[in-house]
């Protein structure tokens, strides 16, 4: 059936004649709304929306190089020297590579198609699951030494580490805010440049926090999209 | 009197006169230019800081992506917003634009996005009643009110379609763009768009038979 759907020509449809074809003729005053409107899209917001996309790209990535090198050089982790190389790459390259998808996504310029419904999915249930996946890996590395040192309650650890995640993720989004050309206002870019937030908030825990628990990784580190879930259900219902 | 000053006055006020009819010609000149330059060139020159081209593309896009968002939309108020963000992100999309690339399905796609988004914000329930808040353009030739119920009807079933399958059959029937130009538009397979447009086509006449 669908092979026969592929190769020949589809019909016309019936009746479609009477919606009428060709252009509208644009009212006056319509025309002279558009050409404020674009005469009025200046200054430096307006410039940094009209970079070419790669730029636009690379300027909230350099944001969130900038803030994991200020998290790296102000609180790094104790035990940054002692932790296996190849798990930290493992979860850091995770996170980074799939932070970049996000980024792109939330930046993705409209003269392209937009993502289809399943890759969208994929994408957001990827950004939700993936630092849950991290945080249940099995340990190569006990950092429950370490833990007594830094605190001395489970949640009260994973509320410091759900704030600093959120206030380090939280710059990404006012930079994606800014450099897209939406101003946000398409839902999916919303929903996107809140996931790279997370993944940014993530990665910089990853940097910042020597606690190996996964109760805590999972309340502390990979819950720090939620904030960013719910504001993004807020900023939709008021839309 | 001052008989000096007479000549000097005739000689300003023929070089402003020469001034305007030097400027009126030249912008004719500009405007006959712009009629006769590619989309694509066009877009090249407002990329470089031409701001006539925009004008030029504008009166060359603006009647034929209104007619897109009105026939979509059934709102002529909605359908001018959506007009202005679009040429409003083709003016911040202006350096992302390859001049090797057709223009038309380029802008198009801009449109489609911003009227894909507008539909997951206010929803399509409204379209689906017929005649509720329908506004027919005089220009449609839809004289005959048995006619207009027929329109209105084939609006209201187009309205049930799914996105993708309304996509192709507005794009390709209604817009003009070749299956390949709506794949591009789309994002899909050529062969996804063909089964896309037989399944709506389905659908459509077998709603439009009841």
């Amino acid at each position: 059936m669908r092979r026969q759907e592929d190769t020949q020509d589809p019909q016309r449809p019936p009746h479609l004649d009477l919606l009428g074809a060709g252009p509208r003729p644009v009212p006056e005053d319509l025309a002279a709304r558009v050409r404020d409107a674009v005469t009025e899209d200046r200054g430096l917001l307006a410039r940094l929306r009209a970079l070419p996309t790669r730029g636009r790209e690379a300027l909230a990535a350099v944001v969130v190089l900038a803030l994991s090198v200020a998290v790296l050089l102000a609180t790094p982790r104790h035990d940054l020297s002692g932790y296996p190389g190849f798990r930290m790459s493992l979860v850091l390259g995770a996170l980074a590579v799939l932070g970049l998808i996000a980024l792109r996504a939330s930046l993705r310029p409209l003269h392209r198609p937009s993502l289809s419904p399943r890759r969208r999915t994929a994408l957001a249930l990827a950004a939700l699951a993936t630092p849950l996946v991290l945080a249940v890996l099995p340990d190569v590395y006990s950092g429950a030494a370490l833990h007594a040192q830094v605190t001395s309650s489970v949640l009260d650890a994973a509320w410091r580490c759900l704030v600093f995640g959120v206030v380090v993720g939280a710059p990404f989004l006012l930079a994606a805010l800014l450099l897209d050309r939406s101003g946000l206002r398409l839902r999916p870019h919303f929903l996107f440049a809140g996931a790279a937030a997370a993944l940014t908030g993530n990665f910089a825990l990853q940097l910042h926090c020597p606690i190996t628990d996964p109760l805590h990784l999972v309340l502390g580190h990979a819950s720090v999209v939620l904030p960013f879930l719910v504001l993004e259900a807020f900023v939709r219902r008021r839309a | 009197m001052n008989h000096g000053q007479v000549p000097s006055l005739s000689v300003a006020r023929l070089f402003f006169a020469w001034l305007v009819f030097f400027a009126a010609a030249v912008r004719g000149s500009r405007a006959k230019v712009y009629a006769e330059t590619s989309d694509e060139e066009l877009m090249r020159l407002y990329s470089a800081g031409d701001p006539g081209a925009f004008d030029a593309i504008f009166t060359r896009y603006g009647g034929m992506l209104l007619a897109y968002l009105e026939r979509q939309l059934f709102r002529r108020d909605e359908a001018a917003d959506l007009l202005q963000d679009v040429f409003l992100q083709v003016h911040r999309a202006r350096a992302d634009y390859d001049p090797s690339r057709p223009f038309r399905p380029w802008i198009y796609t801009v449109a489609r996005n911003l009227l894909r988004d507008h539909f997951r914000r206010v929803g399509r329930k409204r379209e689906v009643n017929v005649g509720e808040g329908l506004e027919l353009h005089p220009d449609e030739g839809v004289a005959e009110p048995l006619q207009a119920l027929v329109a209105e009807e084939v609006r209201a079933a187009l309205a049930t379609l799914p996105d993708d399958q309304r996509d192709a059959i507005v794009l390709h029937w209604l817009e003009g763009f070749s299956f390949p130009e709506v794949a591009e538009i789309v994002g899909a397979k050529l062969s996804a768009v063909k089964v896309r447009a037989h399944r709506g086509y389905r659908s459509l006449a077998k709603r439009l038979e009841r």
